[in-house]
Parts: structure tokens; C-alpha cells; sequence
């Protein structure tokens, strides 16, 4: 029986999962397509695949880059790393608000390890669209170490960020700010850093679905505590 | 803010001292059970908390188009014999307009006699910190406007040295709660913890409403802290299963005081004549309702301009570095084409705006909010690469 979540979505465009969060410009991006995969495989630099599926007639079925969804269609993620870490899987709604869809109450482990795959929302659960149309966006932060506000939504009602002035403040804090409780874990300070992301998009109805990875540019493609790796899968919904 | 009226505090090792305890060796009520080793209070401690309650008076606040009298909001401690006074700065300001109310009084503690039986005196704001949630303001007249003699004196209490205050230290909690009753209410209990980085004291001493903005003394009579706010363990209980609590449980809470050295920094800065040219009250924020502004805009990438979406901007007032509950004015987030809109329309004027987006370096920048301004276009930089 599937558990569903509130999760006001849109259609899940694999094309365009990299395209708002790939800092990456597009030249790069062309050239390094064929070699996200590789570095996927060869663990030479961070890397995760991600695979859509909707759930249809009790049965899940990766789902094409063109998919547009409607009320009530179930979906989930399939994320592989290549890397011992953290992933944090954040919704963000037409209007703004963001919502922890990963890790849960229930699932409070968000750890991920190498050639492991995991379900998200873990178990029998499911992201479910609900009547609100437009453009969502799931956004997928991977890290090699805990992110504090993250962390602190869990607790939060829904699992929304940034509800509360508290809540807001905490996750503002940080550059000029002084004697503020660090948001990434204590002493990386604001070190908290980005790395850019390649992207090898996934054919339709591809079970190995789409990758991304951090590009190895001879420093190595390794994240840093205290750094961040983020890209997102923008979601339309008609 | 101070605590929650909807519970009742229950503090099996907090025992409670009244005004009229500490005159009496106080050992603690039958039935409660205390792991404290001796609750006695030496006769000399006894006086110089006796002292300490001296220092302590009553707020009370009122609006200039309000007809009915002062009303009590918190309580109040004099920390400088020319008669600075001390307090929170949620007790001096309308939590509806959001500025120190129009006329703030008063009133020095009797022993076992009501406040306003006493002499009243009107205030004016001096300095306040929103980051800390504490304002100093200075005794301008009596309570009827009239100017008091050069030679008065208010009964100062000495501030301590709060950080060399030690896990298990006893407090003395002086104030007015609201379930006090109009006289002085003292309350025992120690130092549970000390959280440096945020600037917070915590105690198991009882902190109810009324309280803020009062002493928290040491044995010696010494202020070490500001009671401030109460955070209540507490959970709901759905007791018919029918979906819906129907009471809540408390399970505890604890006490938070700023500490006193806060104070003492604060006392420093008025002493500097330029530090207070630049630290006097910020001119209040126009309330005019009809002329709120709701903020939006745009949050992209600097150079490729492309939307940034699950960026988190907040307003914060001008020139204001510190990212507080109480500094932070409005905020929201930015949706998958990188618009946002603040969650709390404000008065024209101008901001300190502030953006973080998960990957980028956070934004700050002042802008001018007025009647008819574009949505703000807001351009942040990728994160450093290591």
C-alpha cells in the first residue's frame, strides 16, 4: 500500500534537470555529457545517477524527459552515488515554499554510500502531485557533511523551511553576520561551497536514467566537508 | 519573549522564594522533593538580594491615543544611579507597530507593596539591541512630567562579571510576573547552562510572563542576567484519538537570560559620546497600513542570468549586519522561475537586503523600498571554487 506525501508537483522534465542548476556553461556541458557516466563509474570524481519513476498500476516505470503530470500522479526518485556522503532532497513549490521531501521523520537516515541505491521517499512511500499548477522544482543537495537547517526542517511541521522568523534567521545567517549559529557543521564556518555539476541526461524510459557529476579538472572532482553539490529537477505540472 | 500563560510551571527543584521568603531561612516546601544539599540563605546574602530587589521596578506602557492607564508589560532594573534602567526590548515596544510605545513608566519596587503605590517615573529609549533583545533607557521626568532634582539618585544594582559565572551558580530571579500579583516576586534556581555563541544563560528558575526584562542576581546581589525569554518542553495530547489535542503536556522548560556583561557593553557604548551618535534609536518605521509595500523580485546568477530557485531573501533595517529572529523583518523564497515574495509587506523606506542560495555567496546590499518600485532584480555570485 502506498503512503502518499502532500507533494505539489509538476511534470518532471529529465531534460531540464540540469539546465537552472548546472553552473557549468553550456559548451562544457556538450563536451562533458558522454563523460558524467564515466566519471560515475570510474569514481574519479562525485558523481550520482537519478532515476524517475512513476508509479503506475502498482508497478514503477521510468519515466520519459516530456512526461507532464497531473493531479494525483505518483512518482519516485532512484538515486545512486558513487561516494560515501549526505543527500538532501528539498521541494520547492510554485509560490516559493520549500519543504524537506528527504530525509523524513521516518526516514531520518540520509546517508548514502557507494553502489547503493536508494528510494526517495524511502519504502513504499510516494510523491503524490496535488491540485497546485505550475512549475516545482525538486532540488537534490549532495554533501560529504551534515547541513545544520537541513537537518532542523526535518523537525519542522511539513518539513518547510524558513517558516518561522527563527527558522529564516538561522539559514541567513552567516558572511557579515556575527555571533551567528553556524549552518553547516562546526568549524567550516562559511566555507560552504558549491561545486559545478556536469550532466549526462537519460533517454526515455532509461533504467539507468540520468547522471551528474562533478567535473574533474585535474584538482579532482571530490567534495570537501563543508561543500555543497546541488542540481535540480524541475517538475511541470498541467 | 517570556513564557506561555496557557501552562503552569512546575519546578520540583526550583524552589520558590517570595519577597517575604528571603527573610526567613527558606527550606523547601513539604512534598517537594530537592536534591539541593541546603537551601539556607546567609543573612548577608539575604541583604544584598534585598538590595538587588531595590533596583527593580515595573514597566508599565501606553500609547498617546490611549485613554486608559498604563498598563504593566515587564519588569525593569536600574543600572545606573543617574537613572538608567535596563530592560528588554520586547517589553518597551508594541509588538503591533513594532516601536518602543509612546510613554514608558516606572515604577521602583517596595517590598510586599504594590508598584504603583510608589514613586512612578517616565522613560525615554537611550539604546536598543534587537540582536539581543535589550534597551537601556534613561528616567526623564516623574510620572507626571515634571523634571527631578540634579541630586536624585536611583538605587543602582552592581552588574557582575556574567562570564565567569559557573554551571550550578544559584539565581535569583526578581521581577514582576504576571501571576505575581502587583509585588515584587523572587524565585531560586541555578545555572543549568551557558550557551556562549548565542549569548544565552539558562536556568531552571522559574521565567513566566512578566518577567522579562527583570534582574537575575547572584548570591552576592549582582546582576548576571536579563530574564528574557522561556523555552516550554511541551507536547499535545489527543486523548478521545479523534485527530485533534486536547490538552498539552508540559514537560519542563528552561529559563534564557542575556547575560549581564551584555548589559555592561551596552552601558560603554552610551558612555561614547560618537558610539552614541550612532547607536541612538533608529527613526521609527511609518505604520501607515495603507502605505505597506509587499516585496518582490528576481534572484538570478550574476553574468548568465539564469533564475535561481529555493533562495532565501529577508529585509533586514538599515545597515543591520546581524541575522536575528528579531532583526529579520520579512522574508520568502524564490520559486522555480527565481521570483520571490516577502512574506510581510513593510513601510517605504530603506533596507538592508539579504540573500542565501544553497551553492552561492550570500548577498547583501541596501535597497530603497517605495510606493511603485519595480520588482528588485537581484544578481548573486556562484560560491567560490575551492
Amino acid at each position: 500500500m502506498k503512503v502518499m506525501m502532500r507533494f505539489a508537483i509538476a511534470a518532471l522534465l529529465f531534460a531540464s534537470v540540469a539546465a537552472p542548476a548546472v553552473s557549468a556553461d553550456k559548451k562544457r556541458q556538450h563536451k562533458d555529457d558522454g563523460g558524467a557516466r564515466g566519471l560515475f563509474i570510474k569514481k574519479s570524481s562525485d558523481a550520482m545517477s537519478i532515476v524517475v519513476f512513476k508509479v503506475e498500476g502498482g508497478s514503477l516505470v521510468p519515466v520519459a524527459p516530456s512526461t507532464e503530470f497531473k493531479a494525483g500522479d505518483q512518482i519516485k526518485l532512484q538515486l545512486q552515488s558513487n561516494f560515501d556522503g549526505f543527500v538532501y532532497v528539498v521541494n520547492i513549490h510554485p509560490d516559493g515554499k520549500r519543504c524537506l521531501m528527504f530525509p523524513l521523520p521516518e526516514a531520518m537516515d540520509n546517508t548514502v554510500k557507494p553502489d547503493e541505491k536508494y528510494d526517495i521517499p524511502p519504502g513504499t512511500a510516494a510523491m503524490q502531485f496535488d491540485q497546485e499548477k505550475g512549475t516545482e522544482v525538486l532540488q537534490v543537495i549532495m554533501t560529504r557533511s551534515r547541513i545544520k537547517y537541513l537537518d532542523e526542517a526535518v523537525k519542522a511541521p511539513e518539513g518547510c523551511l524558513a517558516q518561522s522568523a527563527s527558522s529564516a534567521a538561522t539559514e541567513l545567517q552567516g558572511g557579515i553576520a556575527k555571533n551567528v549559529a553556524p549552518v553547516v557543521p562546526p568549524g567550516e564556518g562559511n566555507k560552504m561551497r558549491s561545486r559545478d555539476i556536469i550532466f549526462a541526461a537519460g533517454k526515455d524510459k532509461d533504467p539507468n536514467g540520468s547522471v551528474v557529476a562533478i567535473p574533474d579538472k585535474g584538482a579532482g572532482g571530490k567534495l570537501q566537508p563543508g561543500e555543497t553539490a546541488e542540481f535540480q529537477i524541475r517538475l511541470k505540472h498541467n | 519573549m517570556i513564557g506561555n500563560s496557557r501552562h503552569k510551571l512546575k519546578f520540583a527543584l526550583a524552589a520558590i522564594l517570595t519577597a517575604a521568603t528571603l527573610h526567613e531561612a527558606g527550606a523547601p516546601a513539604a512534598g517537594v522533593q530537592s536534591s539541593r544539599k541546603d537551601w539556607t540563605i546567609s543573612a548577608e546574602a539575604r541583604a544584598l538580594i534585598g538590595q538587588a530587589i531595590a533596583s527593580t521596578g515595573l514597566i508599565l506602557v501606553r500609547n498617546s491615543n490611549d485613554a486608559s492607564a498604563p498598563r504593566p508589560r515587564g519588569s525593569a532594573i536600574v543600572v545606573r544611579s543617574d537613572g538608567v534602567i535596563a530592560t528588554n526590548q520586547h517589553v518597551v515596544t508594541s509588538d503591533r507597530t513594532n516601536r518602543p510605545y509612546d510613554e514608558i513608566f516606572f515604577s521602583i519596587s517596595r517590598d510586599g507593596e504594590p508598584p504603583a503605590s510608589g514613586a512612578r517615573y517616565l522613560l525615554k529609549p537611550l539604546l536598543m539591541s534587537k540582536e539581543y533583545d535589550l534597551a537601556l533607557l534613561r528616567v526623564e521626568s516623574d510620572g507626571a512630567g515634571n523634571p527631578l532634582p540634579h541630586s536624585f539618585t536611583f538605587p543602582a544594582i552592581e552588574i557582575a562579571d556574567s562570564r565567569k559565572i559557573k554551571l550550578l551558580d544559584d539565581l535569583f530571579i526578581i521581577g514582576f510576573p504576571e501571576k505575581g500579583g502587583s509585588t515584587v516576586t523572587v524565585n531560586r534556581g541555578v545555572v543549568e547552562g551557558r550557551d556562549i555563541l548565542a549569548n544565552w544563560i539558562k536556568t531552571d528558575a522559574r521565567v513566566i510572563h512578566g518577567n522579562s526584562g527583570g534582574a537575575a542576581v547572584n548570591s552576592e546581589g549582582k546582576l548576571v542576567g536579563i530574564p528574557t525569554k522561556v523555552v516550554a518542553d511541551e507536547k499535545p495530547i489527543d486523548k478521545d484519538g479523534d485527530g485533534f489535542p486536547d490538552e498539552t503536556r508540559r514537560y519542563g522548560a528552561v529559563g534564557f537570560l542575556r547575560p549581564a556583561n551584555l548589559i555592561g557593553e551596552m552601558l560603554a557604548r552610551l558612555d561614547h559620546k560618537d558610539s552614541e551618535r550612532q547607536l541612538v534609536l533608529r527613526p521609527p518605521i511609518a505604520t501607515d497600513v495603507s502605505r505597506l509595500i509587499t516585496v518582490r523580485g528576481m534572484v538570478k546568477s550574476a553574468g548568465g542570468g539564469k533564475p535561481i530557485a529555493g533562495a532565501l531573501v529577508g529585509l533586514l533595517p538599515i545597515g543591520e549586519t546581524s541575522v536575528t529572529e528579531s532583526t529579520l523583518l520579512t522574508w520568502g523564497s524564490t520559486n522555480g522561475e527565481g521570483q520571490f515574495t516577502l512574506n510581510k509587506a513593510v513601510p517605504p523606506g530603506r533596507y538592508t537586503i539579504r540573500v542565501k542560495a544553497v551553492g552561492k555567496q550570500p548577498y547583501t546590499n541596501d535597497v530603497e523600498i517605495v510606493p511603485g518600485s519595480p520588482a528588485l532584480n537581484i544578481e548573486v555570485n556562484p560560491a567560490p571554487a575551492r
